[in-house]
């Protein structure tokens, strides 16, 4: 994976953000118990790379805690509070905390717990975040020194994709790397990401940009009307969104409440689209949409980890049994005509008729 | 056509229905009479309410009984559309060789109020000429000016007894071997619904002509996957991705009904390693989203949701 092979490893390999680089190290330096460092920037601009890199360098041990990761008081505490505390074994350590403005509800006196590891720690303490002027940051920043980090400037992420290109013999033309390059906003790793994709099918990535751009909005969004804009203006219809952000939902939610949560409007939503069948009532595609654009509402950070979107499973798989599940209908038809049934229970008996009727089924 | 017992069996008079004493004596008074009112049937499946309307077509009509008889699945078409055409056309055209028609519509709980209202003019309108008769699982479901302008008939569960009557003649008439243990199973599995013990018995059968306990349980278990279990299984483990992947086998590959699936994931509700409270909010739960298919909801998108609210309760 692209992604993997071209991860920075050393201060050289990091692109853009040389003078954040510095600021770390000199904080580093001149690090005293009682303050944080607290990088902020957008997705993909080298927040936690940066410090990985940086306590590897200097060979201090990196211990790392993720969103994925229970952030109560009591987990950060379980966690950590061990870890702060000095040890003649260790020649040194950095503690990184990513995506601090990311704490869920359910992640009760997690700052607060934070704030007092800041105070009392004998190790220095990084904080990553998107935004460091979420309102769940207020107090936190008080114990923080901020340094900000700006979108990866689009012609150094064009020349490394170039690089990549050159390296890995990739069939992509210097249209397209521009176009990544354009496309990707300031994240790299996206772009590589991209670039993997085009070599595989440029097609396809042109093709369905579209519907990648309303997901990315869907699931980003910070508030619904975005959502619903994203949603009216892509190319597909919602019932064909739908199946695309079901497919893809699972990539960009990993707590089980999250899950849940995302699922429950998606079954309201589908309630909505049975209701407008039944009653022939298209007003109610309407609230389908609105569910589905509600979803940009549940709590979820970025993962560190990418997300490629890929096209409904269901979509592929009824496509391509169109012709066989329409003569399956059919033979649901003759079936219920003869035994006097509908065909939701011709489907209900099938393992039993499949066995009873077993050559003449395969026959039929 | 095909040779299926459950057709091949089904009692084609009113005297061969199997029990509903209360209900066919009523009827067979009807018939001699020549004249029927509007009918509703209610009860559970597999008790004879189609069989009934089917039985009293024939006594009424003779041979070309179905000139005069159309059957409509409310199921299978839903929308108030279906009764403004289709019903609508039956019930105008005159009867062949008899004063009235009869229009027999199964699964009427899955009407609309819409589509209800729109049937109750119908049955204003066309009753010199058509009669109805609505089957379904609950009567509450149908609307009330419908209710008081047709006869109630409630259909009750069979008996064991009753259920061992009625495959005896099938028994009988196919000679096969069948013990006593198989004769409960069949009846603890179809829980009293004549067309699933029907189907249990022939699909038993094709196995060999001496059927015992071992093989009915065996032919079910054909019917009811173990990957149920494991899908269950996963979402319990938090591992939420791999129950959804076998959830969309067995939906889009194996075309297992979501109704049959939601029936286990209910079952194996009381032997999950979870607390007592738990698993009355999972059986909450799975009745809610068991109503949420009937409503003509998804089948794979409500299972998920289901699976999605199971993975909170860690096993």
């Amino acid at each position: 994976m692209l992604l993997e092979k071209y991860k920075p490893k050393k201060i050289e390999d990091i692109i853009g953000q040389k003078d954040v680089v510095i600021k770390i190290e000199n904080w580093l330096k001149k690090w005293k118990s009682g303050k944080a460092l607290l990088l902020y920037g957008p997705t993909g601009s080298g927040k936690t790379i940066i410090s990985e890199i940086i306590a590897k360098g200097k060979k201090l041990n990196l211990l790392e805690v993720n969103t994925s990761d229970s952030l109560t008081a009591f987990s950060i505490r379980e966690t950590l509070g061990s870890a702060t505390k000095n040890s003649s074994l260790l020649r040194g350590r950095i503690i990184l905390i990513n995506d601090v403005d990311s704490l869920s509800s359910a992640d009760r006196g997690g700052i607060a717990e934070i704030i007092k590891i800041i105070r009392e720690s004998s190790y220095p303490i990084v904080l990553t975040a998107d935004n460091a002027y979420d309102k769940k940051l207020k107090s936190l920043k008080n114990y923080c020194e901020l340094v900000h980090l700006k979108k990866i400037p689009v012609n150094l992420i064009e020349k490394k994709l170039r690089e990549i290109v050159l390296k890995e013999k990739l069939k992509v033309s210097s249209e397209i790397i521009r176009k990544i390059a354009v496309n990707s906003n300031g994240d790299i790793r996206s772009a590589i990401n991209d670039l993997e994709v085009a070599d595989v099918d440029m097609d396809y990535r042109d093709k369905e940009k579209d519907i990648f751009e309303t997901l990315r909005t869907i699931f980003n969004s910070q508030d619904v009307r975005t959502a619903i804009q994203a949603i009216e203006s892509c190319d597909k219809d919602i019932d064909e969104i739908f199946w695309w952000v079901e497919q893809n939902i699972c990539n960009e939610y990993e707590k089980p409440e999250e899950i849940a949560a995302v699922f429950d409007l998606l079954s309201r939503a589908d309630l909505f689209r049975s209701k407008v069948v039944i009653n022939q009532n298209f007003r109610f595609k309407k609230y389908m949409r609105d569910l589905i654009a509600g979803i940009s509402m549940i709590k979820k950070k970025q993962y560190h980890k990418f997300v490629m979107y890929r096209p409904p499973d269901r979509l592929i798989f009824l496509g391509r049994t169109k012709s066989s599940r329409k003569e399956m209908g059919e033979i649901y038809r003759n079936l219920g005509e003869f035994l006097h049934c509908s065909k939701r229970k011709v489907k209900e008996q099938l393992p039993y008729l499949k066995i009873i009727l077993g050559k003449d089924f395969i026959k039929m | 056509m095909f040779e299926i017992w459950v057709e091949k069996y089904r009692p084609k008079r009113l005297n061969e229905i199997i029990d509903q004493k209360h209900v066919v004596e009523r009827l067979k008074y009807f018939v001699k009479g020549k004249t029927i009112p509007h009918m509703i049937f209610a009860g559970p499946p597999g008790t004879g309410k189609t069989c009934c309307a089917i039985a009293i077509a024939r006594e009424l009509f003779g041979e070309n009984w179905r000139q005069n008889f159309q059957e409509t699945n409310a199921s299978d078409m839903r929308g108030i559309d279906v009764i403004r055409t289709r019903v609508k056309n039956f019930s105008r055209t005159k009867p062949i060789g008899s004063e009235f028609k009869i229009i027999f519509l199964d699964e009427s709980d899955a009407l609309t109020p819409d589509a209800q209202n729109a049937l109750r003019r119908l049955m204003e309108m066309y009753a010199d000429i058509t009669r109805f008769i609505l089957s379904c699982n609950y009567s509450s479901s149908i609307i009330p000016p419908i209710q008081s302008r047709a006869a109630v008939f409630r259909f009750k569960l069979l008996s064991k007894e009753n259920v061992f009557t009625y495959l005896e003649r099938t028994i009988k008439a196919e000679k096969l071997k069948v013990d006593k243990g198989a004769l409960e199973a069949i009846y603890n599995i179809s829980e009293g619904d004549l067309r699933k013990a029907t189907n249990i018995l022939q699909a038993s059968a094709i196995l060999g002509k001496k059927i015992t306990e071992d093989v009915i349980y065996e032919v079910s278990a054909q019917a009811e996957p173990e990957d149920v279990k494991k899908m269950i299984s996963y979402a319990l483990n938090g591992k939420f991705l791999d129950a959804r992947e076998v959830l969309k086998e067995l939906l889009l590959k194996r075309g297992i009904s979501g109704q049959d699936i939601i029936k286990q994931i209910s079952n194996q509700i009381y032997d999950l390693e979870i607390s007592e409270r738990a698993k009355v909010e999972l059986i909450e739960k799975v009745g809610d989203f068991e109503s949420r298919l009937n409503q003509g909801g998804n089948e794979q998108i409500q299972l998920e949701s289901l699976l999605a609210q199971l993975a909170l309760y860690k096993e």
